[in-house]
């Protein structure tokens, strides 16, 4: 659970952790629960566009998010905020509609955008998400003052000279940027439940910012680390377990505490603190139980790294020079492990087929020989696949790590992240076309 | 060149269920969106929707009918949401956020054991973009028959609805059970952004709810007349989505058609912000509470 491919998982999903929770902590406060949902939700669309164009999804996540933030605070002045929030969301996913359905790009893709593909996530790809995760975070600490004044007492904020309407923008687009670097991993949907569910719990807890922010990132961690724990034991999506223990801890917190409105003091201080160890301990017990009920279980390395072969997998991304491209279904780009031994890879121009051998950590290949059609296009898809394919040379080694039904490849410098296509795979070779 | 109105728009079968069909999500959303605008809960509406995506795939996954899905887990959710306290002011967009967050986990989950078990992927963006040309012959007498529910209930409570809506503390002084008609009111919310996430998918069924109700608030002052006309541009909006739907099979990419839900959408938005034109009105009489109404931003 903890290889090194997991590991880069692991930070990924920790980064987006505390942004959720620090930006999460103000969304709640500030009533913007609308927005966090529709800034991840629009953003969306954004990556489906991206994969329209051909440019990285990241550029399209953070215009669609910071245009949707934009455009909520801008609209917000003029109308009710709840029916501008409602009217943006739409206007993202109805684009987000047009371009999944004009590009083809498959449902499983969309899926993924949707609902996250945390396993997977490569080392280039960790750098922009802790590096955007720092910047979002740095936003929120540096303005935390401005952001509690607005929030809490807006008419002393106006009287003091700090603009509401300009700390909500700022806001947003803090939000947004957080956005555009959490949802290719967690997915549109979750992160809305990463942000809103922790801080809900924190808050229902205190009353005081400091504490209530520093327990919303901690309910936030734990609730990823065990989302991933049990996602990664069971198969089952990570949005499943977030959403879920959102939800639990909420109810948890609030079977405690309940309306944090009494005026401050020691007495509510010292019920505070039994608040905060009773939901921590809760955080603990939950955290043991992940532990206990999915660590427990040896790892078996053999098993797992074995548990690619007799499969055919279709390649739903692949990651280089630290950028990672998705792989539309349309591209048909798979690898196949006979249970035999023999070894085929499809890239969008040919055939390649030969044999593989396990070994501790991947595979090696043996033999390899290829149809040998040319391609003189220029299709940057095709050429990235057409490159990671060929990585599969004679005698090359790969890495491979199974999580699920997801399995990721590493080989010459390419990341292919692989979906089990649930068929065994099928001998002798499709011929190419 | 091909026409506005394709030869054979109207003789194919298909076209002529997802008009009628189109025509009843149109009128619901519109006769229930304008409460949905009044009460401020276009959260609540969008999360209802989201929720019964979730009912939706789980549908998908027991070999059901998607309508049914849809329905049961949005009539559910209204009612959790109730007891949740959707009528509070304070915390309700959290308990809101918090239901709908769990709701969209087993969403994840449902569609993930469907594609495990059918092998096919189009069922994630089937369940939350809709397609309004694939909907049975079968399913309209339950579609339409739900929408005249729905909107028959909400046009007999609409003058106790409306008073609970502007001024609670009024109505319960009259004698008005606010509660009750509350739930009674989510439950036709309920019924009517499932008809809309069959006929243009859970996640955009908000714009037929929201946009033609907000854009008839803007033009008119009397409740009716806001209600009858947010049925009418929804139902132009839909109407029109459908035509140039069938109509953009001759667009880029040729020989691939758009989704209707874009189009709707598009169509919805460009009245919204055409109503912009107009010199801004709201809905009478005003009170001190509709400002309340808004989310605490």
């Amino acid at each position: 659970m903890f290889s090194g491919l997991m590991m880069n998982t692991w930070i990924a999903a920790s980064v987006v952790a505390v942004v959720a929770g620090m930006t999460g902590f103000f969304a709640v406060l500030r009533g913007s629960t609308f927005a966090a949902h529709a800034i991840p939700n629009g953003a969306f669309a954004g990556a489906a566009g991206a994969g329209l164009l051909g440019i990285n999804v990241l550029w399209g996540l953070a215009v669609f998010a910071v245009g949707g933030a934009l455009g909520i605070g801008a609209l917000g002045r003029k109308a009710r905020h709840d029916v501008v929030t409602a009217l943006t969301l739409v206007l993202m996913l109805g684009l987000g509609a047009l371009f999944v359905s004009v590009s083809s790009q498959y449902a499983e893709e969309t899926y993924s955008l949707l609902f996250g593909e945390v396993f997977g996530v490569s080392k280039g790809e960790v750098l922009p998400i802790a590096v955007l995760g720092a910047a979002a975070a740095a936003a929120i600490g540096l303005a935390f003052r401005p952001l509690m004044l607005t929030s809490a007492l807006p008419e002393v904020a106006d009287a003091g000279g700090v603009s509401t309407r300009r700390t909500e923008v700022y806001f947003l687009v803090v939000m947004a940027l957080a956005t555009s670097m959490t949802v290719p991993v967690v997915g549109a949907l979750l992160m809305f439940s990463l942000m809103i569910g922790p801080a809900a719990a924190a808050r229902a807890v205190t009353a005081r910012p400091g504490v209530a922010m520093a327990l919303s990132v901690a309910i936030a961690l734990a609730t990823v680390w065990l989302s991933i724990a049990l996602s990664y034991r069971t198969n089952w999506p990570l949005g499943f377990f977030v959403g879920v223990a959102g939800a639990v801890f909420y109810l948890a917190a609030h079977v405690r505490g309940l309306s944090p409105a009494e005026p401050p003091g020691t007495v509510r201080r010292h019920r505070d603190m039994k608040r905060i160890a009773a939901v921590a301990l809760l955080v603990l017990a939950a955290a043991g139980c992940g532990g206990a009920g999915g660590g427990a279980p040896p790892e078996p390395a053999p098993t797992a790294q074995a548990g690619f072969a007799g499969y055919e997998w279709s390649v739903v991304a692949i990651g280089h020079d630290g950028k990672r491209t998705p792989i539309p279904a349309r591209y048909s780009v798979y690898l196949q492990f006979a249970p035999d031994g023999r070894f085929g890879a499809n890239d969008p121009v040919n055939y390649h087929f030969g044999s593989y051998r396990r070994t501790g950590d991947g595979f090696t290949i043996g033999d390899i020989a290829s149809s040998l059609v040319g391609y003189a296009g220029a299709d940057p898809v095709t050429l990235l696949a057409i490159g990671a394919i060929s990585a599969f040379g004679k005698g090359a080694h790969a890495t491979a790590t199974v999580a699920g039904d997801r399995l990721t490849v590493t080989a010459g410098g390419y990341t292919l992240t692989c979906r089990r296509d649930g068929a065994q795979a099928d001998f002798p070779p499709p011929t190419p076309t | 060149m091909h026409y506005l109105l394709e030869p054979g728009l109207l003789a194919s079968g298909p076209v002529r269920t997802a008009l009628l069909t189109g025509a009843v999500v149109a009128i619901a959303s519109g006769v229930i969106g304008v409460f949905a605008v009044t009460r401020g809960q276009s959260f609540a509406g969008h999360s209802l929707a989201d929720v019964a995506a979730a009912g939706g795939a789980g549908a998908f996954l027991a070999g059901l009918n998607q309508f049914w899905g849809f329905l049961a887990a949005g009539i559910a959710a209204a009612g959790l949401m109730e007891a949740a306290g959707v009528q509070r002011r304070r915390g309700r967009d959290v308990a809101t956020g918090v239901v709908l967050g769990a709701a969209l986990g087993a969403a994840a989950l449902f569609l993930y054991l469907g594609t495990l078990r059918t092998a096919t992927t189009g069922a994630a963006f089937t369940v939350l973009f809709g397609s309004i040309f694939v909907i049975g012959p079968g399913t309209v007498p339950a579609l339409v028959a739900s929408g005249a529910v729905a909107v028959i209930a909400v046009c007999l409570l609409a003058r106790v609805l409306l008073l609970a809506s502007l001024s609670p503390d009024l109505a319960r002084a009259r004698g008005v059970n606010v509660r009750l008609v509350g739930a009674l009111y989510l439950i036709a919310l309920a019924i009517s952004v499932s008809l809309a996430a069959v006929a243009i998918g859970a996640v955009l069924s908000t714009a037929l709810l929201i946009g033609p109700a907000a854009t008839a608030l803007r033009v008119t002052r009397t409740p009716v007349r806001a209600m009858a006309g947010a049925a009418a541009i929804g139902l132009a909006a839909t109407w029109l989505g459908i035509v140039l739907a069938y109509d953009s099979y001759y667009w880029p990419p040729r020989g691939h058609g758009w989704p209707v839900s874009f189009f709707v959408v598009a169509l919805v938005l460009a009245g919204y912000l055409l109503s912009y034109a107009r010199r801004p009105r709201r809905l009478a009489p005003r009170s001190p509470h509709e400002g309340a109404e808004c989310s605490p931003a």
